[in-house]
C-alpha cells in the first residue's frame, strides 16, 4: 500500500495539467450539487426562522365568504380559551382602482385591514411608519406597481369603488411577499373602516375574508387548530398555523430543491462521462510505464491500485473545487430567484451539502475511472521490449470487468435514489439515464456500422477521409456521441418541457378572439354597460350570467360533515399522507360561479351524458340535471347520475349530473366548472360577465376608465396585461431554470472537450503523416471539419429524437398536457449543437495543424 | 572467448532437485505470433542452463527472436511450447502477477531505451523496485548509495528528461542492481549510446554483477560486447545456430 500511494502522488505530481479535463469534469457537476442543495438548506433554515412572519399570527381563518354565524361562534371560543388572544380581521378581493387626476385605470388586490396584522414580521413602507397610520380611515398604501401604472404621486386620491382614498405612501417590503404575486394586481392596503365607502362588497364580488390571531405565548397554537378546526372546517373556515405552514412550506420547498437536485445529478454524471474520457485517454499514454512497472515487478492489482488512487484523488481535488464555486453559486442564487421565493434567504453554506458534494464527487470519479482504468491489468511487460503484435485485446468475459460495470451502474442508481424526491423517481430515473445512454451508444455504433457500409466514395477526398474517421481505429464516435448527445439530450428534453408547459399560459389571443373582459355587471346595470361599449365602438356579447353557489350534499352526505372529517385524520410527522377517502376538500370548500345555458361553447366537448341539456328534462321531472367538467367530477367523485345539491344564496337546489365535459381552459371563453340548463337558475340572485374586443390598447384603457367611473364595482381586465404579467412570471421561472441547466452544458463542453481529446494523439500522429505527405493545413482543417459536423450532426439528431420522446412522455403523462414540437427553435438548437462540435474540434485540431511534422516526429 | 564453466548444465535431463540447480533454464522453448492473421513462429526448440553468476550473451541479426527469448526467459509472456526454470520455479506453473512477484525478488532490468518512468525522479526510479517489496527505509539509502556508486551523486532529483542518455542508463543500471537481483537481464543497453559512453555503462555493469554475483543476460548484436560474456549463444531465424559452451 505505501508503494501504491508514493507511486500515485509522485505520478499526480506530473499528470496535473494532463488531467484538468478530470478535475474540472468532476468541479461543475459537484458544484451545481451543492449550489442547489445548500441553497435549498439555508431557504429551509430561513424559513424556519421566519416562519412566524410568514403568516404574522400565531393561527389564522381564512374561508371564501363572510365567516357563518356559527363559524363566527367557534372563533369566539377560540379567543375565550386561550385568555389575552388578539385578533385582527382582513378582507382581500379585487377591485377596479383609477387615479382621478391621471388616465386609465387598473385592476388591483385590495387589502382591508382592521387590527394589529402583522403581529409578527414587520410591513415597511416609504415613507416610514404608514402601516402604523394604517387604521386612521380616509388613506391606503400602495404597491410601487400601481404608482407607476396609474402615473399617481403619494398624496393623490385613489379612487376605489364609491371611494376616494388618500395614496399616503407605498409598501416597499413585506414578509412572507413573493414578487411575482402582484404582477397580476398590484396591492392597495385600506383600513377596514373605509370598506362600506368602498361599496364594492356587493353581491356577486369575490372576497377572501380572514382572521389573524396572536395566542398568549402560554397557550399552544397547534392544540388549539387541533380542537376546533373541524368544527370550523364544517364551516368551510381552513385553520392554519405557523409550525403546520413551515412544515408543508419546507416539504414543497425540500421538493423543489430535490428536482433541482436531479438536474444537478445529471451534470455530475456527464461529469463522471467526461472522468471515463480522460482517464481513458490518460492510460493510453501510460502504457509504456505500466509495462516498465509490470517488468520490475508489480502485479496487476498494485498498477492498477496506483492509478485507481490518481483518479480519486483527482476526483477528490475537483470536489474541493466544485464544493468552491458551488458555494459561490449559491451565494448567486437569491439574484436569480429573486421574486420567487417567500422569504429573504441569508447566505449561509450548508456543510453538510457541502460534505455530501465532496462524497459524491469522489465516488463518481473513483466509480467512472475504474472501468477505463481495468485494462491497466493487461498490458504485457513485453512492451518494452517491442511494440507489441496484434493482441486478443482485453478479454471479453473478463470478470472484473462486469463488476465494475455493475457497480457503476449501482453507483448512478443509488445516487438517483438519494436525490431524487422519491425511490420510485430516482430509479426511474436511472433507467431513463440508462436508456438514453443506450440508445445514444447504439446511434454511434449504427453510424460506424452504416458507414463501413455505405461509404460515400464518389465524395471529394477531404470529406471521404474525414468521414472515414469516424470508423477508422481508435475512432472517437461512440464517446463524443455519448457526451455530446446526453448533454444536448437533457438541453432539448428541458426545453421541450418548458415550451409546452408554458404554451397553456399564453392565452389564445387571435385576432377575432375578445381581449377584454368585464364582470361583476349587476342586472340593473347590463344596459349601461352595453351602451359604453358601444360608444366606444366596440363589439358586445350576450352577457353570461352568473350565479355563485356551494355544495350542501354529495351523494346524500353532507358537505360539511366531509370536510370536518376530512381534518381529523391529520397526518404524523413524517408519516406519508394516505390515500384520500372521498372529494377533495377544495372542491367542497369552494364558492362555485356557475352559469345556465342551452348549449356548449365551441371550447367544450362532451365526455359523457350526451345531449345537453338533456332533451327529455323538464318534462321528465326530477332535479335538475346539471353539466360538470370532467377534472372536477374527478376530484368529487362523481359520475353521471349522482345527486348533487346545492346551496344558492340560502336557497336548497337539488340537481343530478347528467353530462360531463370536457374544456379547454386555453381559449379565452367565460368556461365554468358547473353549467344549470336554463330554467332553475333564472330566478336566482346573479351577475353578469361579457366580454369584447378592441386592438388599440388605448382604447382599452379609456373603455376601462370609463366603465370604472360609472359603474365602480364592475371588473374590467385587458388580457393583454394579463399575459404582459404572466409572461414576466414564466421568464423568471424559465431563467431559474435555464441557470441550472447552464450547468449540464458547462459539463457537456468539458466533456465534449475530453471526448474529442481521446483520439488527440491519433490524430496528431495521422495530420502530421499527412503534411509530410503535402497536405496543406487548410486541407487538414477541413478534415477534421467534416469528422465534426458529421458527429455533431449525428449526437445532436439522435438527442433531439430522444428528447422528443421523453418530453412527449412528461408533458402527456406526468404533466397532462398536449404535446407540440416547436420546429424552428429545435432546428436552431441542433445548428447550435453542430456548431459547438465543430469549434471545438477545429480548436484541437488548429494545434495539430499548426505544428510542424518533424516536431511531432521526433516526439513520438 | 572465454570458455564455459565445466559447471554447466545443458541436458534437459538435469533434476530441479540437484543441488547444481543452474539459476536459469530453458527447455525447447517455441513462441510463436499471430500477424496478420497467420501464424509466425519466432522461435524454435531453444534450449539451454546457465549457472548462478554465470554471464551469457544472445546475439544474432535483428529479427532472429533475441527479445523475444529475453522476454521469455524473464517471464513477461508465456511460450506456445516448452518452459523455463528460473531459480528452481517453473515460470509456467505460475500467474502473471506471480511472475511479477517473482521478478520483483529476482530479476533485474536494462533496456535499449532506458525506460525510465518519465513521471519520477531519478532516485525515485531507482527506489521502485525495493519499494515494490514494501522495503521503503531500505530504498532510500539504497538509493543513495548506488547514485553514488553510479556517479550520479547530486542528481537524484532530475527527471528523465533532464538526464543525457548515458546518465538515463546509469540511472536505470542502478534501479537495476538496487534490490540485489539474482539475474539481470539486459536488451542492448548500450544500443542508444555513443561508443564512449556505452563503454562506461558496459563498465558499471561489470563492476556491478561482480560485486553481486549477479546472474547475466544480455542481448546485443554487438560483437564487441558479447566478447566479455563467458558464453555465446547465436540465434538466427528463431533457433540457435551456435552455443560457445557446447563447442
Amino acid at each position: 500500500m505505501p508503494f501504491v500511494l508514493a507511486m500515485a502522488w509522485r505520478e499526480s505530481r506530473a499528470s496535473l495539467r494532463r488531467m484538468a479535463l478530470l478535475v474540472a469534469s468532476i468541479a461543475v457537476g459537484v458544484a451545481a450539487l451543492v449550489a442547489i442543495s445548500s441553497f435549498t438548506d439555508s431557504l429551509q433554515e430561513s424559513v424556519r426562522e421566519q416562519a412566524r412572519a410568514l403568516l404574522g399570527a400565531d393561527l389564522a381563518l381564512g374561508s371564501a365568504s363572510r365567516f357563518s354565524p356559527r363559524a363566527e361562534e367557534e372563533l369566539k371560543k377560540v379567543v375565550g380559551e386561550a385568555r389575552g388572544t388578539d385578533v385582527s380581521r382582513l378582507v382581500r378581493f379585487g377591485a377596479m382602482a383609477y387615479v382621478p387626476r391621471t388616465t386609465g385605470a387598473r385592476l388591483v388586490q385590495v387589502t382591508a385591514v382592521e387590527g394589529g396584522y402583522p403581529f409578527y414580521g414587520r410591513i415597511e413602507t416609504r415613507p416610514p411608519g404608514g402601516w402604523e397610520r394604517l387604521g386612521e380611515a380616509g388613506g391606503v398604501l400602495v404597491d410601487p406597481a400601481l404608482v407607476s401604472a396609474l402615473d399617481a404621486n403619494v398624496g393623490d386620491a385613489l379612487a376605489l369603488g364609491e371611494a376616494r382614498l388618500a395614496i399616503r405612501g407605498v409598501v416597499t417590503s413585506m414578509p412572507g411577499d413573493v414578487a411575482v404575486r402582484s404582477a397580476l394586481g398590484p396591492r392597495v392596503f385600506m383600513s377596514a373602516r373605509d370598506l362600506d365607502a368602498t361599496g364594492l362588497l356587493t353581491f356577486g364580488s369575490r372576497a377572501r375574508y380572514e382572521a389573524y390571531l396572536k395566542i398568549p405565548a402560554a397557550e399552544d397554537p397547534l392544540r388549539l387548530a387541533l380542537r376546533h378546526r373541524p368544527a370550523l372546517a364544517a364551516e368551510r373556515v381552513s385553520l392554519r398555523t405557523v409550525s403546520e405552514d413551515e412544515e408543508s412550506l419546507n416539504e414543497t420547498l425540500g421538493r423543489l430543491g430535490r428536482y433541482l437536485g436531479l438536474v444537478a445529478l445529471i451534470a455530475v454524471l456527464l461529469g463522471g462521462l467526461g472522468v471515463a474520457s480522460a482517464v481513458h485517454v490518460f492510460i493510453k499514454r501510460k502504457i509504456e510505464t505500466v509495462a516498465v512497472l509490470r517488468c520490475l515487478g508489480a502485479t496487476g492489482g498494485t498498477v492498477l491500485a496506483v492509478y485507481l488512487v490518481q483518479a480519486a484523488a483527482l476526483g477528490l481535488l475537483g470536489s474541493a473545487l466544485g464544493v468552491a464555486i458551488g458555494l459561490g453559486v449559491q451565494a448567486a442564487l437569491p439574484m436569480v430567484m429573486a421574486g420567487l421565493l417567500p422569504v429573504e434567504v441569508r447566505f449561509a453554506p450548508s456543510w453538510p451539502a457541502a460534505a455530501a458534494g465532496l462524497g459524491v464527487g469522489l465516488w463518481v470519479a473513483a466509480a467512472f475511472a475504474l472501468l477505463p482504468l481495468l485494462s491497466v491489468r493487461h498490458v504485457s511487460p513485453l512492451v518494452v521490449l517491442r511494440r507489441p503484435y496484434e493482441t486478443d485485446g482485453p478479454k471479453r468475459r473478463d470478470p472484473v470487468r462486469i463488476l465494475a460495470g455493475a457497480l457503476l451502474a449501482a453507483s448512478v442508481v443509488m445516487l438517483a435514489v438519494l436525490e431524487a424526491p422519491s425511490r420510485a423517481s430516482g430509479v426511474g430515473f436511472a433507467l431513463g439515464i440508462g436508456g438514453a445512454l443506450l440508445a445514444l451508444w447504439a446511434a454511434a455504433v449504427a453510424l460506424s456500422l452504416a458507414l463501413r457500409r455505405f461509404f460515400p466514395s464518389r465524395w471529394p477526398y477531404l470529406w471521404r477521409q474525414g468521414v472515414a474517421n469516424l470508423y477508422r481505429p481508435a475512432n472517437q464516435t461512440v464517446m463524443v456521441v455519448l457526451a455530446l448527445g446526453f448533454g444536448a439530450f437533457l438541453l432539448d428534453t428541458l426545453f421541450l418541457v418548458q415550451h409546452n408547459l408554458l404554451r397553456d399560459l399564453r392565452v389564445d389571443a387571435g385576432a377575432d378572439r375578445p381581449n377584454l373582459v368585464l364582470f361583476d355587471i349587476q342586472p340593473d346595470q347590463r344596459a349601461g354597460v352595453e351602451a359604453e361599449l358601444r360608444k366606444a365602438g366596440l363589439p358586445v356579447r350576450e352577457p353570461v350570467p352568473i350565479v355563485p353557489m356551494r355544495i350542501l350534499s354529495l351523494k346524500g352526505q353532507s358537505a360539511g360533515a366531509f370536510l370536518a372529517a376530512g381534518t381529523v385524520p391529520r397526518r404524523a410527522p413524517g408519516e406519508r399522507r394516505t390515500p384520500r377517502a372521498g372529494p377533495n376538500p377544495w372542491t367542497l370548500r369552494r364558492e362555485y360561479r356557475s352559469t345556465y345555458r342551452g348549449a356548449l361553447t365551441s371550447s367544450e366537448k362532451t365526455i359523457a351524458g350526451g345531449e345537453w341539456p338533456p332533451p327529455g328534462w323538464p318534462a321528465s321531472g326530477g332535479p335538475a340535471p346539471v353539466s360538470i367538467e370532467k377534472e372536477l367530477a374527478t376530484e368529487l367523485g362523481v359520475h353521471v347520475g349522482d345527486d348533487v345539491v346545492w346551496d344558492v344564496q340560502g336557497r336548497i337546489v337539488p340537481s343530478r349530473v347528467a353530462h360531463l365535459r370536457e374544456v379547454s381552459w386555453a381559449r379565452f371563453e367565460p368556461n365554468f366548472f358547473v353549467v344549470f340548463p336554463p330554467g332553475p337558475l333564472e330566478g336566482a340572485p346573479q351577475s353578469f360577465v361579457t366580454l369584447s374586443r378592441a386592438d388599440d390598447p388605448q382604447v382599452r384603457a379609456r373603455v376601462q376608465r370609463r366603465i370604472v367611473e360609472s359603474f365602480p364595482n364592475v371588473t374590467t381586465i385587458d388580457l393583454a396585461q394579463v399575459q404582459q404579467a404572466l409572461d414576466r412570471i414564466v421568464s423568471k421561472v424559465a431563467l431559474a431554470i435555464r441557470f441550472m441547466a447552464l450547468f449540464s452544458l458547462a459539463t457537456g463542453a468539458v466533456v465534449l472537450v475530453g471526448a474529442v481529446a481521446t483520439s488527440r494523439y491519433q490524430r496528431l500522429r495521422e495530420a502530421v503523416l499527412l503534411k509530410t505527405l503535402g497536405a496543406t493545413r487548410g486541407q487538414i482543417l477541413r478534415i477534421a471539419l467534416a469528422e465534426y459536423v458529421a458527429l455533431g450532426l449525428l449526437a445532436s439528431a439522435t438527442a433531439l429524437l430522444l428528447a422528443t420522446g421523453a418530453a412527449w412522455g412528461l408533458v402527456r403523462y406526468f404533466f397532462e398536457s398536449r404535446f407540440s414540437l416547436p420546429a424552428a427553435q429545435l432546428s436552431a438548437t441542433v445548428l447550435a449543437i453542430v456548431a459547438l462540435t465543430v469549434l471545438v474540434g477545429l480548436w484541437t485540431s488548429a494545434e495539430v495543424a499548426r505544428k510542424p511534422p518533424l516536431e511531432v516526429l521526433r516526439a513520438e | 572467448m572465454i570458455p564455459g564453466p565445466a559447471t554447466t548444465f545443458d541436458a534437459p535431463e538435469a533434476s530441479v532437485l540437484n543441488v547444481n540447480e543452474p539459476m536459469l533454464r530453458c527447455e525447447s522453448l517455441t513462441q510463436t505470433y499471430l500477424s496478420g492473421g497467420r501464424e509466425l513462429t519466432v522461435l524454435k526448440n531453444i534450449t539451454f542452463a546457465l549457472e548462478a553468476g554465470g554471464f551469457i550473451a544472445i546475439v544474432g541479426p535483428s529479427g532472429s527472436g533475441k527479445s523475444t527469448l529475453l522476454g521469455l526467459l524473464a517471464g513477461l509472456d508465456r511460450p506456445r511450447a516448452g518452459r523455463v526454470v528460473l531459480d528452481g520455479r517453473d515460470l509456467g506453473t505460475l500467474s502473471e502477477d506471480e511472475r511479477a512477484r517473482l521478478r520483483a525478488e529476482k530479476v533485474g532490468f536494462v533496456f535499449q531505451s532506458f525506460h525510465l518512468i518519465p513521471t519520477l525522479t531519478a532516485r525515485e526510479n531507482i527506489q521502485v523496485p525495493l519499494e515494490l517489496r514494501g522495503e521503503e527505509a531500505a530504498a532510500r539509502a539504497r538509493a543513495d548509495e548506488l547514485l553514488a556508486r553510479v556517479g550520479l551523486e547530486g542528481r537524484g532529483h532530475h527527471y528523465p528528461a533532464q538526464l543525457s542518455g548515458g546518465e538515463q542508463q546509469r540511472v536505470a543500471l542502478a534501479r537495476a542492481f538496487s534490490h540485489r537481483p539474482a539475474v539481470l537481464f539486459a536488451d542492448e543497453p548500450t544500443g542508444n549510446l555513443d561508443a564512449a559512453t556505452g563503454a562506461t555503462v558496459i563498465g558499471l555493469m561489470s563492476e556491478l554483477n561482480r560485486e553481486l554475483g549477479t546472474t547475466l543476460v544480455l542481448v546485443t548484436h554487438d560483437p564487441d560486447l558479447a566478447a566479455r560474456a563467458r558464453r555465446i549463444i547465436r540465434l538466427a531465424d528463431g533457433a540457435v545456430v551456435h552455443d560457445s559452451a557446447a563447442a
